[in-house]
């Protein structure tokens, strides 16, 4: 570890910063910013969700970026990030782990799928529907995965910050009644 | 590619005459490292009540109670540790920073009665030291 | 002709772990596959949340009992990366010494049950034998033989003794011994090659397709190892090779296992020869600025991804995991196409899976009406109390 971030204080981030070029050149206004914290990780903040899949046919088309190590939700307050890890495989050290942030609003948590470019998320995609409710459209399958098949539609999407458990839910009910009831 | 069939025979004959790799368990035991975390020993005596073993703990097995004031100046504590909830990490010995908790090698832990899992211990002491750094070298 | 769908699993479809295949055949030949997961998924990405990072450690220890040092290190990592904190070369290669002979155990023990399903029992018995030349190596150094409870936030917790090097050279050298034994038997032995040739085939383009990882991936021919790609702990220093087979089949993937074996005894014995002095670990504190890393790690099975969030207090604000099996399965689906049903298992555990996840609820349709009830460990237990006591003979008390 304490190799890596000398490397970084010194640096040698040649192939982090021609990619951040690229992007920058190719996408200008698609793009927020990019960050790149140290050597061969990245962070690239899309400005609008609708722009979100060029940025990921870009890399797929021009960095040869195919591998979608995992894709993340987040609940942050009121809106959602959703955060693609992506990878170019089978480099030796030269691999970037490159992680594209898009926020999605709470109320029309929508996003366009990747299936059609990178087949691997299909699973992924299908994890950040069931918990958090954010739907990938044009997804070919979504049924529930990780939940339960007949987790009902109410039940709610569990990794949701504001996500009580059924129990807690009653229990908090029962203390209303209590409490009115004295 | 050269193929042959059967060629772990030998090997599986060779050791007709060795010694079995098993042991027969309650019978036989295996002698445990010394580094093997088994159920907690405490030595109360040493506690100094800084409560840092129950926030450490991943599985809330351990619970130190503030049992208040005694006559001479000493408070009184109360430690209850579940031995089902414990998943023997040893976090707690770690965190202690007077070396109140050891960690033994007993590890035949089955009970049949739920209340024994439960063990509890009263003992009061002078200092509360609110200690939170852990020690350097572990 | 129509299609009959069978379904394999949930109780033990290749390993005796839960998941369940929807299998279409024709005759006897697979024409589609589709698959139920999260038979047993418990909920550690939300439950993190309500712990401390400290506490995370043992919590995520517990994602898999075979490569529990997977978790750990990839978890710890990323913390330590927020944190700024810079771990002593000794933690870094105590660290990477133990991960390899998780790799050593973890491998020998799929060796096992891939001999156990083609029905070659023999193999699975003494893999299964030298596996514990790597436990008592891993028991010695970390006081346990599963769940090794080394890593922290920093470093490691236990330190290795003067004498404990011959003990580890010993068992290395007898380890190096019988894997190469192991490869050469298993790659001339018609048992394994008439089950494993040409079965399970996954092209390369297929595998990329696929984001296929570890193994699976690199016997597809791609040559793809977060140990190499993105180096962490110790890895930088050591001089190994990156094993690919060029085979795509199920005789790929055990090769590819097999001489990484090899390769895992070399650098064990690399770490160990060169085991550099000094501390083991860095103080720690208990708050973690706020910010987010990512974090890899080369478990047996793949890449395994964690991401971490933190918002400047104790508790992470989140914890992603994304273990290597997750993402295999969408290879898997495809491999199984074109085969036998007897080769179900095989292929399925091919991969070596681990489905380490648990649901915490049930759900029961009522007797009157439609109406469904969502059932949680407590009502399951009274329940199952009060049936004991009204059914059960023989099932008292003492
Ligand atoms: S050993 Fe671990 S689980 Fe058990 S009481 Fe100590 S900290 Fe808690
Ligand atoms: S950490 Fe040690 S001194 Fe502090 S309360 Fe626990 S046993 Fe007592």
């Amino acid at each position: 570890m304490r190799e890596m971030e000398i490397e970084t204080e010194t640096g040698n981030l040649e192939k982090e910063e021609r990619i951040k070029a690229e992007v920058v050149g190719k996408l200008g206004d698609k793009v927020e910013k990019v960050e790149i914290p140290r050597e061969r990780r990245m962070f690239i903040y899309v400005k609008r969700k609708e722009s979100f899949k060029d940025v990921v046919k870009f890399l797929k088309d021009w960095l040869g970026i195919i591998h979608v190590s995992a894709i993340t939700g987040l609940d942050v307050g009121d809106k959602f990030e959703v955060l693609y890890h992506l990878f170019s495989y089978g480099k030796e050290k030269e691999g970037v782990e490159v992680t594209v942030k898009v926020s999605l609003p709470k109320t029309d948590p929508k996003i366009d799928s990747i299936v059609d470019l990178l087949p691997g998320a299909v699973l992924y995609e299908r994890e950040n529907h069931d918990m958090f409710g954010i739907v990938p459209e044009g997804h070919p399958d979504l049924r529930p995965l990780l939940l339960p098949d007949d987790w009902a539609e109410t039940g709610g999407h569990p990794l949701r910050k504001d996500w009580v458990e059924e129990k807690e839910k009653e229990k908090e009910k029962e203390k209303e009644k209590e409490g009115r009831g004295e | 590619m050269v193929r042959t069939i059967g060629s772990m025979f030998p090997e599986a004959f060779r050791h007709l005459w060795k010694k079995r790799a098993t042991v027969l368990y309650p019978f036989e035991k295996l002698e445990l490292t010394y580094r093997y975390r088994g159920k907690l020993e405490f030595f109360d005596e040493r506690c100094k009540g800084c409560k840092v073993c129950e926030e450490d703990c991943p599985s809330f097995a351990m619970e130190i109670k503030d049992e208040g004031k005694e006559q001479d100046g000493k408070t009184k504590f109360r430690r209850i540790y579940h031995t089902d909830r414990c998943l023997f990490c040893g976090q707690c010995a770690e965190s202690c920073m007077s070396e109140s908790i050891i960690l033994t090698k007993e590890f035949e832990l089955a009970e049949s009665d739920k209340e024994k899992f439960t063990i509890e211990s009263t003992y009061s002491t002078e200092i509360i030291a609110k200690e939170r750094e852990v020690k350097e070298d572990g | 002709m129509p299609k009959v769908t069978i379904p394999v699993g949930p109780q033990h479809p290749a390993l005796k772990e839960p998941i369940n295949f929807m299998v279409s055949v024709d005759g006897e030949t697979i024409v589609d596959a589709d698959m139920n997961l999260a038979y047993s998924h418990r909920g550690i990405e939300k439950l993190a949340e309500s712990k401390t990072y400290l506490q995370n450690i043992y919590l995520v220890e517990r994602i898999c009992g075979i490569c529990s040092h997977t978790h750990t290190t990839c978890f710890v990592q990323g913390v330590e990366e927020l944190m700024g904190i810079e771990v002593p070369e000794r933690g870094l290669y105590i660290r990477t010494l133990v991960a390899e002979l998780e790799r050593i155990h973890s491998h020998l023990l799929w060796t096992g049950v891939a001999g156990h399903e083609i029905g070659f029992d023999t193999l699975f018995m003494y893999t299964w034998r030298d596996r514990e030349l790597a436990l008592d190596l891993l028991e010695m150094i970390t006081g346990n033989r599963v769940n090794y409870g080394i890593n922290t936030i920093g470093g490691v917790r236990r330190n290795i003794k003067a004498g404990m090097k011959d003990q580890i050279l010993k068992h290395i050298g007898k380890l190096e011994e019988r894997v190469q034994y192991y490869t050469d038997m298993a790659t001339t032995e018609s048992t394994v090659l008439l089950r494993a040739e040409g079965v399970g085939h996954l092209p390369e383009n297929e595998a990329r397709k696929f984001c296929a990882v570890g193994p699976t991936a690199r016997a597809s021919n791609i040559p793809t190892d977060v140990r190499k790609e993105d180096p962490y702990a110790a890895y930088e220093e050591l001089d190994f090779e990156l094993i690919t087979s060029d085979s795509c089949d199920i005789l790929g993937r055990l090769i590819v296992r097999m001489q990484e074996m090899v390769e895992s005894c070399k650098m064990a014995r690399q770490l160990i020869e060169n085991l550099p002095s000094g501390p083991i670990r860095a103080p720690m504190s208990r708050e973690v600025p706020a910010g987010e890393v990512v974090s890899r790690y080369e478990a047996p099975r793949g890449e395994c991804l964690y991401y971490v969030k933190s918002n400047g207090t104790f508790y992470p604000e989140r914890l992603k995991v994304r273990a290597s099996t997750y993402a295999n399965w969408p290879a898997v689906v495809y491999s199984l196409k074109g085969y036998y049903i007897a080769d179900i298992p095989l292929i399925i555990a091919a991969i070596d899976p681990c489905m380490s996840c648990t649901s915490r609820v049930a759900i029961l349709d009522t007797k009157d009406g439609n109406e469904r009830k969502v059932l949680d460990m407590d009502y399951l237990r009274t329940y199952g109390i009060k049936w004991y006591k009204e059914h059960g003979r023989g099932v008292r008390r003492r």
